[in-house]
């Protein structure tokens, strides 16, 4: 697919090789392109497209953290408490990316968390607009890494997971593969930006694994030489989804057939070309297959899979903090609107002590509204309530499956967990919360208390002191977060 | 010497005594002289004057009567003499028995004293003089004086009095009677007779009556007659004796000539002459009117009536003519005489000026003097010239409103003339404003609207101020009249008080709403349990079916108290105009859909929760009762969401509201302001304080705004609180802007003012259109949710009803055709005897019906998927449209079900079985389409309500948009001229399964032949096929 010559792409493969040239060119060729840069390129949660900023100029006020590969720069004040997971995971993915990619930076690369939208909008060229409708929270330029701080997104995002998915875009820039095809870059970034928490994570969560059901059911599955276009139109979330969904299964496939050895042929034969000749030529080097028939047997893996369609489920938008109650965000745009009514009456009931009635409702609202994780947190949340623990965990884990990135379906596991018991689950559901909302003393909190629960002492007291850090000054929050319950 | 001086006193005190003595005889005999003369004179009148026929017998007693009379003069005469004074003293010593004889001693032995005679002994005389001297010293001689005598006289003048007062005052007292006390020969029977006659030679009125009058002098005759000649023939008649000795005759209806005289004691009068003449009559008139300018009438001539009836200040001309020549003619109107002018031969005119009299009448006289005798009487009726009437509609009695609210008021006035001019009048502690009310010249009718705007009258919370409407009439002639209408008692009420009164029922009623619901639910759960629970009568818990029973109780009292508030609430905001009309349209459905709530669902689960009980239960019996309660409930459930819901959106509504309030009162603010400014000058302190004044409300207005946003933002919509028009919206800057500009002000900086106030007009105008664009946001969605309703779900529920009937029409077909062929080989069976299985329908189908069946089946499996799909949709409208009622969705899920019942039977070549779950789908989907319909038209007039408000449109419970041809709409009625509009459902029974069973005497009928008796394997199977169809 032909498409417009991206200069940061160009820029950054240049970088590579001869640095010196790279930062006089950059500028120039800012200027003359950064327009039509702007237009091309954007970075989506989780997934971050390739992004052309819209000024080299970093971003002032930053404070600096460094580990052996990586510097991130943050906003002391208000996101210190990034910076030191942030480090830990890049350096997790630097180490991860090296096994299985075959590929590692040099020198240090500078991560930035862009403390306002502002800031993120001047260095990504990625507005608010965008960002509320596909997602895009990650940029990388030249020799840097820029992300939105989760502070800045109502329900925050897993940003840990896109630091490293814009980390791998980085690697394949530096390796020359920032060019055609977006998808490939794409569908590495996504295939392996959770690699560094775990050894083989599910890439694709429920919604996206439905998106893809539902495309297959109205054969409308997006062929890989159109994936690019759908990046670049970014008509919808679900739509981008869809297309990072396809693009991660399609580096999927290509690993389980030709194991990674055939990715890396495939990366080094995009690397090595002098110009983009199309992927048929690349795949016939790399692979012995043209496009088609990788396509051809992509979509036969696809079926395979059998994923299922979760009928209404919803691809959850993006809403940058601050701007009305993310409750009712919530539940304006998560729920069907004949679920919302009974949500309604269930919160009425429940605040004013009736939690069986509340129960109902929100039963209601589950029943005619299966899919929406909003309605399983109410549920879970009110059968806590009722001492229902293990319906209340059913329902919680139901929200967690369905939420996509929903930390308050975390937090209500843990709380049933809690009352199971299993502090284990406990930790675990709360580190997931955290990955999304780092920024939630009550979360950090709890975590504390599970971990002191587990006698991992050292652990819990560094989520103690991080919550206590998040809220100063407050003796109530500090005596809640000094003992156990 | 001794006694001289005492026996003078002595006299003197005997004189006084004389005198008295005198005076009480002559008082007595004066009183008897007057009761003589009273009786004599009763006499003459009575007896005397009566005695025509015995003169003498009269004349007799007259005599005696002046005899007694002269007899008790003389008395008088008699008594009045003084009595001597012996006789003095003897009364003296009568009364004082204790003197003896001494003053007569005294008197007779007193000369002694001057001429002493020897042998007795002077100074024994002056001692007994002295003596009785002394001894009468100490009494007055008044003493000795007895007037009993005098009254008894008395008490006899008053008994005869009495005739005599009676007679007076009843038949008159005759001259003569009175003559006769004196003068006896008044009566006396003998002497010359002498005749006088009235009226002698006269002319007189054809028809009239003659009066004959005679007086006769010298003696006194026992009869007159009269005797005539002539025209009404030849006679003689006696004439009546009247009064003072007249003798009176009538000559009645004269209509000839005739000679006549009087004839008494062998004496005759001369022969009168009686000649008859036409009287002049007044006849054949003609009225013409001339009406006053003001009344618009035309001119008008009326004949054959002399009476008038017309307009006070109408000129009428009289024209009439006469049956004989008149010499003289006058119109006499009151105390105005008109004059006549002639008109012709024997004809006249007159005009009359038509100014309060009442009658009027035409004097006539021809050339012998004979008049018309005034002429009668012709009435003069005014036509009433009323005042206006002049009527207001509403707001009735005293209402409440804010002081600078507006308050509709719906008036009429009409004149039978016309109206010069209509004002209305409104009085508060400030003083009186008077609007003058559009008024076409010379209407005789006006009325509309008019919207009271309360402001210019600076009322203060709690005044109470007065309007009414103040109408003339045209009425040049008297002046105009002038008429008030009741007056309308407006309390100024708090703003915001009322504010938070309404907002706090509301919560009130929300809560009330939402503990019913808890209740509900409740009860759902419990009977869903006990309907588990059914199915094991051993371990059914009763106790728990009675807790259910007092729980449902509770409930059906929380619906009656919430039900009473709401109609407290919208009686409240129906008297308040500040309330917004859908306001009180929503409470009204509150109550309404309340009401429905107890008389459909809770009632009848209570009369089934009340005869739930272990005694005598069987377990058939309670599984079914079970059931009924758990369905009930669920549907009460679902009502009583639905409720909740829908004061919940009054509740954010009001929200809105008050955001609407607070935008409208800054609007025009800051233009008013900016002029205010151009025209402030350095010095000019009042336009400063006027500026100042002008700045505090528009800083209040802002506050109001503010606890409008902030405060009480739980009540407003997300979709407003988090539009984007709202986003980084800080009040605090334009609040800044504002004391900026009071603070330029006060330093005298007026350029810098001038400068200041056009930023913060910039501000309060962004402002204002941030909010309109949350408000247009909410607006949209609602709007675009009725839009769908309205134009795609009302009509496709109406569609899939008509698609459903006509698919339960193809199976009635097709069973007709099957239906007998399963009886007939049922019964063919039973005669054999057969112990062959029973068929089924399915087997009886005949290829081309197995075909007919399957595409049934394949439709109603259709029909169910769009069911289904339609409910899903209310459902999600319901979340724009909380007033969309929840049977609706209720009713197609009812009808989804039911259909995928049918489809399945049809599936399984069963189209008898499929017919009655068919005909209930039928049923809920028409139930669901006459609701659809019903809320249509409330959300329609909400929506017209909302239109008539003020301001922009504004809300999320109503939607936006108009709905063409909508049952029952009426767009020029408002909720306060009459009540919300709509389908009263309480007296609509929305028909349930019962009723589309196939009636009872078909069934009867069927069931009847059951009793042929089969064998009995085959029983079950017919009688469940004949249940089955019966159903």
């Amino acid at each position: 697919m032909a498409r417009p010559p991206c200069i940061w792409t160009l820029l950054s493969s240049l970088a590579s090789r001869r640095r010196l040239l790279f930062a006089g060119a950059g500028f120039v060729a800012l200027l003359v392109f950064v327009g039509e840069a702007r237009a091309q390129e954007a970075g989506t949660v989780g997934s971050a497209l390739a992004t052309a900023p819209a000024s080299t100029a970093p971003i002032d006020r930053l404070d600096a953290m460094e580990s052996e590969h990586f510097v991130v720069r943050f906003d002391l004040e208000r996101d210190w408490v990034l910076a030191e997971p942030a480090l830990e995971a890049l350096e997790a993915g630097y180490r991860v990316a090296a096994g299985w990619l075959g590929a590692s930076a040099t020198p240090k690369v500078s991560v930035e968390i862009a403390p306002t939208v502002e800031d993120f909008a001047r260095v990504s060229g990625v507005d608010r607009q965008r960002i509320e409708n596909t997602g895009a929270v990650g940029a990388i330029a030249v020799d840097r890494i820029i992300v939105l701080s989760p502070r800045l997104l109502s329900r925050g995002y897993p940003w840990r997971d896109v630091l490293n998915h814009e980390y791998l875009r980085h690697l394949l820039a530096r390796r020359g593969v920032a060019r055609d095809p977006i998808w490939l870059q794409e569908g590495i970034a996504r295939y392996g930006q959770a690699r560094w928490r775990a050894q083989a994570p599910a890439f694709l969560d429920e919604i996206d694994r439905s998106l893809v059901a539902r495309a297959l059911r109205e054969n409308a599955v997006i062929p890989l030489a159109a994936l690019d276009a759908s990046f670049v139109s970014q008509s919808s979330n679900a739509a981008v989804r869809l297309a990072f969904a396809e693009s991660a299964l399609a580096v999927d496939y290509l690993i389980e057939r030709w194991q990674v050895d055939g990715l890396q042929r495939v990366i080094a034969e995009l690397a090595g070309a002098p110009a983009y000749r199309g992927m048929d030529a690349v795949f016939l080097a790399a692979i012995g297959e043209p496009l088609a028939r990788f396509e051809e047997g992509w979509r036969g893996m696809l079926e395979k899979r059998g994923y299922r369609e979760t009928a209404g489920i919803v691809a959850p938008a993006y809403h940058l903090a601050g701007q009305g109650e993310s409750d009712a965000w919530e539940l304006a745009e998560w729920q069907p609107p004949a679920a919302q009514n009974h949500l309604r009456l269930g919160d009425l009931l429940r605040a004013r002590g009736n939690l069986r009635a509340g129960l109902m409702e929100y039963e209601k609202a589950r029943a005619v509204a299966p899919a929406s994780a909003y309605a399983h947190v109410k549920t879970a949340r009110a059968l806590l309530e009722l001492g229902r623990a293990p319906a209340a965990a059913e329902a919680a884990r139901e929200a967690v499956r369905l939420g996509g990135g929903y930390p308050a379906a975390s937090v209500v596991l843990a709380a049933a967990l809690k009352a199971l018991g299993d502090h284990e689950g406990v930790v675990a559901a709360l580190r997931e919360a955290l990955e999304l909302n780092p920024f939630d003393p009550f979360a950090w909190r709890d975590l504390g208390r599970a971990l002191r629960k587990l006698g991992r002492a050292q652990e819990a007291q560094r989520a103690s002191v991080t919550a206590l850090r998040l809220v100063p000054g407050n003796e109530a929050f500090m005596r809640s977060v000094m003992q156990d319950e | 010497m001794i006694g001289l001086g005492e026996t003078a006193a002595l006299r003197r005190y005997l004189d006084r005594l004389r005198t008295l003595l005198a005076l009480a005889a002559t008082t007595t005999a004066l009183f008897h002289w007057l009761a003589v003369a009273s009786v004599a004179l009763v006499l003459n009148v009575l007896v005397v004057e009566r005695l025509q026929r015995w003169p003498w017998a009269a004349f007799a007693l007259a005599a005696v009567g002046t005899l007694c009379l002269a007899v008790a003069a003389a008395r008088v005469a008699l008594a009045a003499r003084r009595p001597p004074r012996a006789v003095a003293a003897r009364r003296i010593q009568v009364v004082e028995p204790e003197l003896r004889n001494d003053v007569e001693s005294s008197l007779d032995l007193s000369p002694l004293l001057a001429t002493p005679v020897a042998g007795t002994s002077s100074p024994l005389v002056g001692a007994l003089v002295a003596s009785t001297g002394e001894h009468l010293a100490g009494t007055a001689p008044r003493r000795f004086v007895s007037w009993r005598a005098a009254r008894a006289g008395a008490l006899l003048l008053a008994a005869a009095a009495v005739p005599l007062a009676a007679v007076a005052l009843t038949a008159g007292v005759p001259r003569t009677a009175m003559r006769a006390l004196i003068d006896p020969r008044v009566y006396w029977p003998l002497g010359q007779l002498e005749i006088t006659i009235e009226p002698g030679d006269v002319r007189i009125a054809r028809g009239g009556d003659l009066l004959v009058k005679v007086r006769t002098g010298g003696s006194r005759p026992s009869g007159v007659l009269v005797g005539y000649s002539g025209g009404p023939g030849e006679g003689v008649a006696a004439m009546e004796p009247g009064p003072d000795g007249v003798w009176v005759w009538r000559f009645t209806a004269v209509t000839g000539e005739f000679t006549y005289r009087a004839l008494a004691g062998g004496v005759s009068s001369p022969w009168y002459r009686v000649r008859v003449a036409d009287v002049p009559v007044a006849g054949n008139f003609e009225l013409r009117y001339t009406f006053p300018a003001y009344s618009g009438l035309a001119a008008r001539s009326v004949t054959d009536s002399a009476e008038i009836e017309a307009l006070k200040g109408t000129s009428v001309e009289i024209t009439f003519s006469t049956g004989v020549a008149v010499a003289k003619a006058a119109l006499v109107f009151g105390k105005n005489r008109v004059a006549v002018s002639p008109a012709g031969e024997r004809r006249y005119r007159a005009v009359l000026y038509l100014d309060g009299e009442t009658s009027y009448r035409i004097e006539l006289e021809d050339d012998g003097g004979l008049t018309n005798g005034g002429g009668p009487e012709y009435a003069v009726r005014y036509l009433p010239d009323t005042p206006p009437s002049v009527e207001v509609i509403e707001p009735t009695g005293e209402i409440e409103s804010e002081p600078r609210g507006t308050i509709l008021v719906r008036y009429r006035c009409a004149d039978d003339y016309g109206l010069s001019r209509l004002f209305f009048v409104a009085r508060s502690a400030v003083g009186e404003h008077r609007w003058p009310l559009p008024l076409n010249t010379g209407a005789r009718s006006a009325g509309g609207e008019y919207e009271w705007d309360l402001g210019p009258l600076r009322a203060e919370p709690g005044e109470i101020v007065s309007g009414y409407l103040e109408a003339a009439d045209n009425d040049t002639i008297s002046g105009p009249k002038v008429s008030a209408s009741a007056v309308i008692g407006v309390r100024i009420a708090d703003p915001r008080q009322k504010r938070e009164q309404t907002r706090e029922s509301m919560e009130k009623l929300a809560e009330e709403l939402l503990q019913l619901l808890g209740e509900e639910l409740d009860l759902q759960e419990r009977y869903k349990e006990l309907e588990e629970q059914a199915r094991d009568m051993e371990k059914f818990p009763w106790n728990a079916a009675e807790e259910a029973a007092a729980l449902q109780k509770s409930a059906r009292d929380s619906a009656a108290r919430a039900e009473e508030r709401a109609a407290r609430l919208a009686e409240s905001m129906d008297r308040d105009p500040g309330a917004r009309d859908e306001s009180i349209f929503q409470a009204e459905m509150l109550q309404q859909g309340l009401a429905e709530l107890r008389e459909r669902q809770q009632a009848p689960m209570q009369e089934m929760a009340a005869s739930l009980a272990p005694d005598g239960a069987t377990p058939e019996e309670t599984k079914q009762k079970t059931g009924f309660l758990a369905a009930a409930a669920e549907q009460a459930a679902r009502k009583a969401e639905s409720l909740a819901l829908m004061a919940d959106a009054m509740k954010r509504e009001r929200g809105m509201a008050d955001v609407e309030r607070g935008s409208r009162e800054m609007d025009g603010a800051e233009e008013r302001l900016l002029d205010s400014l151009a025209r402030l000058n350095p010095g000019d302190k009042a336009a400063a304080e006027q500026v100042l004044k002008q700045l505090e409300q528009i800083e209040q207005a802002l506050r109001d705004l503010a606890e409008a946003l902030q405060k009480q933002n739980k009540d407003l919509p997300e979709d407003f609180l988090n539009s984007d028009a709202l986003q980084n919206l800080d009040l605090n800057d334009v609040l800044g802007g504002l004391e900026q500009v009071r603070d330029l002000l006060k330093k005298g900086d007026i350029a810098g003012a001038r400068q200041a106030a056009r930023e913060l007009a910039k501000q309060l105008a962004d402002l204002r259109n941030r909010l309109r664009d949350a408000e247009d946001e909410v607006d949209q969605k609602t709007a675009r949710a009725f839009e769908r309703f309205k134009g795609s779900t009302v009509p496709k529920m109406l569609s899939l009803a008509d698609r459903q009937k006509a698919l339960l029409d193809r199976t009635e077909a097709l069973e007709r055709q099957v239906g007998p062929r399963l009886e007939q080989a049922l019964r063919q069976m039973a005669r054999d005897r057969s112990t062959a299985a029973p068929p089924a329908e399915a087997d009886l189908l005949t290829p081309e019906e197995r075909g007919r069946v399957d595409a049934l089946a394949g439709e109603q499996d259709e029909l169910r998927v769009t069911a289904a799909s339609l409910a899903a949709e209310v459902a999600t409208l319901r979340a724009a449209l909380p007033f969309l009622p929840a049977e609706l969705g209720s009713s197609l899920e009812e009808a989804a079900g039911l259909m995928g019942e049918a489809g399945g039977l049809l599936g399984r070549r069963e189209p008898a079985q499929a017919i009655p779950p068919e005909r209930a789908a039928l049923a809920a989907l028409k139930r669901a389409n006459d609701r659809a319909e019903q809320s249509l038209d409330e959300m329609s007039q909400m929506q017209q309500m909302r239109q008539g408000t003020s301001g922009k449109p504004m809300g999320f419970g109503v939607p936006s948009s108009s709905r063409p041809g909508g049952s029952g709409s009426d767009s020029g009625r408002s909720r306060r001229s009459g009540g919300r509009r709509g389908t009263d459902v309480r007296n609509f029974m929305i028909p349930g399964r019962q009723d589309h069973r196939v009636p009872k005497i078909f069934r009867e009928e069927i069931m009847k032949s059951l009793q042929d008796g089969y064998p009995a394997p085959y029983e079950g199977r017919i009688k469940d096929y004949y249940q089955r169809i019966t159903e």
